[in-house]
């Protein structure tokens, strides 16, 4: 069996993951901060690819990040290509699993006591430091919660990768891809092989979520 | 040791408008109703929130004026906030809650083992905030604030969390320390017994104004309006209409009474334990139908109209179980001596500005 579709699916999962995570709590910590009348209008654009048609996201990001779209010519001035490359998978992944990371965070950071917030504040301490000594131990089972749902979700993510990265084997097949196409062909035996891979991935992740957020209560008390 | 408070902000339901001035150490009590602005207050104060326009000056600093455009942050106040549930941060231990955002070379071993000992937190220090009982964890909190020194104390309803043992040794300790602290305190709280306790002066706050001030015991002596009536505890209190010279009809409760003399009030107000049983001819005798009885203790609230009158409310008289021979006796008649009956108005004078 041809491994290349877990390593494609693995790599663009956890890179894409990995955008999420910082991106997703600065952002998170950012609009929370922000005058509650901007937070709507914030939140309704960093929610869309949430509730978007995959294909939607795909066509929309194809756009911006094919050779004639805004940032798709500047990046292939600079020698880097988005469409039909691994970049694209990545960006595609980010995209539509950044909200869950973005929105699960932002909950467990409104959930924080605003008190803990205003202690912090009178008894001197920097905007930073609260963010680091306060906010992120107190939003830390939200933090893992988010990080496993946007994992998952850039790991099963399957529109908007096609529209953008398309479904070239080796290059930008992943296992999702894969199982569509293997059973296109009338394969199942191959497809069911990396369905068997896909649920034990999602199941340790959850596990590991859950290790997590047991930890964090045990620790953050 | 001085501030001079003095801000105006709106909010849904009303507007905050209060000014406050101490030139020497104290603590200045605010007492009301819940959601009548008295925290907004201190939180104002602190730089938690926004006055929409005034000036804050504590110890000489100004903190806030809206028209030189100061508004200092919170961080740059220095002003010590005891939160109702204490606000200790629950993933630090006791020791870097105190040292929590304190420069790494003020984080002295001296000063921290001082306020351990004055909090009684020895052995503690390495715990965490969810294995401290209620009292431990004011303790730690208040020894957070104190290790910094304060230019200005804030205690926002300090005891309600806790249950009425607690209370009284929490309310002792608090005593002893504010005893020794140089700098003002601003207690609010919604117990006119907490306040009497810890305050030497205290205002009466209602829809976010302060609408009486004074030294403590002149405040529950000689509770200027309604409202104060009402925080410091007096349970009957009606509007009035001036009949004579000294004496009045009472609307609420349908009865004439004798006071001193005739002032411009047009409420009055009457101590539920003020009430002695008399003969039919005492002053302000008045016949009582004792409608029913609230028992509690140690005391008894009568709930009585006057005999063949039609009140739109009843009063109360409250007698403690030693004075009466058999809590299901009730006298025919109840009075009031004239110097008893508190007069105060509806409401505030406007304030001159």
């Amino acid at each position: 069996m041809n491994l290349s579709p877990l390593i494609i699916s693995l790599k663009t999962a956890g890179l894409s993951t990995l955008f999420s995570f910082f991106l997703g709590i600065l952002i998170a910590w950012g609009v929370v901060s922000m005058p509650r009348r901007w937070q709507g209008l914030v939140d309704g654009i960093l929610t869309l690819p949430l509730v978007l048609p995959p294909t939607v996201t795909g066509f929309i990001l194809l756009l911006i990040f094919g050779k004639n779209g805004p940032i798709g010519k500047f990046l292939l001035s600079i020698g880097i290509k988005v469409v039909f490359t691994v970049t694209g998978a990545v960006i595609a992944a980010f995209v539509v699993a950044f909200p869950l990371m973005y929105r699960t965070v932002k909950a467990a950071f409104e959930q924080i006591d605003p008190d803990l917030i205003y202690a912090g504040r009178t008894l001197g301490m920097s905007e930073m430091s609260i963010f680091r000594r306060v906010m992120i131990p107190a939003a830390l089972p939200g933090i893992g919660a988010g990080l496993v749902l946007s994992f998952a979700r850039a790991l099963g993510e399957f529109g908007a990768t096609l529209m953008l990265a398309g479904n070239l084997p080796g290059r930008t097949q992943t296992v999702s891809l894969m199982i569509y196409t293997a059973t296109a062909a009338g394969d199942y035996e191959l497809a069911s092989k990396w369905v068997v891979v896909i649920v034990a991935i999602s199941l340790s992740s959850i596990g590991l979520m859950n290790w997590w957020i047991d930890r964090s209560r045990r620790h953050g008390r | 040791m001085s501030f001079d408070i003095s801000i105006k902000r709106k909010t849904g339901t009303f507007s905050l408008d209060v000014s406050l001035y101490s030139d020497k150490p104290g603590v200045i009590g605010l007492l009301g109703a819940s959601g009548c602005g008295k925290s907004m207050t201190l939180k104002c104060v602190a730089g938690i929130l926004k006055p929409d326009s005034g000036r804050i000056v504590v110890n000489g600093r100004t903190f806030f004026d809206s028209e030189k455009k100061i508004n200092l942050k919170p961080q740059e106040r220095g002003v010590g906030y005891l939160f109702q549930n204490y606000a200790l941060f629950p993933n630090m231990t006791v020791r870097d809650n105190i040292f929590a955002g304190m420069p790494k070379d003020k984080q002295s071993d001296e000063v921290f083992l001082r306020q351990i000992e004055l909090f009684e937190l020895e052995g503690l220090e390495d715990r965490y905030p969810t294995q401290l009982s209620g009292g431990q964890q004011q303790r730690a909190a208040l020894a957070r604030i104190f290790i910094r020194d304060p230019e200005i104390l804030m205690l926002d309803e300090p005891f309600s969390a806790l249950d009425t043992a607690l209370r009284w040794s929490l309310q002792k300790k608090i005593s002893e320390v504010l005893s020794d602290y140089k700098n003002s305190v601003l207690f609010v709280s919604h117990s006119r017994d907490e306040i009497y306790m810890l305050c030497e002066r205290a205002g009466v706050m209602s829809e976010g104004q302060i609408v009486s001030f004074g030294p403590i015991e002149k405040l529950f002596e000689e509770p200027a309006t309604r409202a104060a009536l009402e925080l410091t505890g007096v349970r009957n209190i009606s509007n009035i209409r001036w009949t004579g010279q000294n004496r009045f009809h009472a609307e609420d409760w349908d009865v004439d009474l004798i006071c001193p003399e005739k002032t411009v009030c047009d409420c009055a107000g009457i101590r539920a334990h003020y009430f002695t049983p008399c003969g039919p001819d005492a002053v302000n005798a008045i016949p009582i139908d004792v409608v029913s009885v609230i028992n509690e203790p140690f005391e008894s609230n009568v709930l009585f109209r006057p005999k063949g009158r039609n009140p739109t409310q009843l009063m109360c008289w409250r007698v403690g179980h030693k004075h009466i021979e058999n809590i299901t006796e009730w006298p025919d008649h109840l009075s009031i001596a004239p110097e008893n009956i508190l007069l105060a108005k509806n409401r505030q004078s406007v304030p001159e500005k």
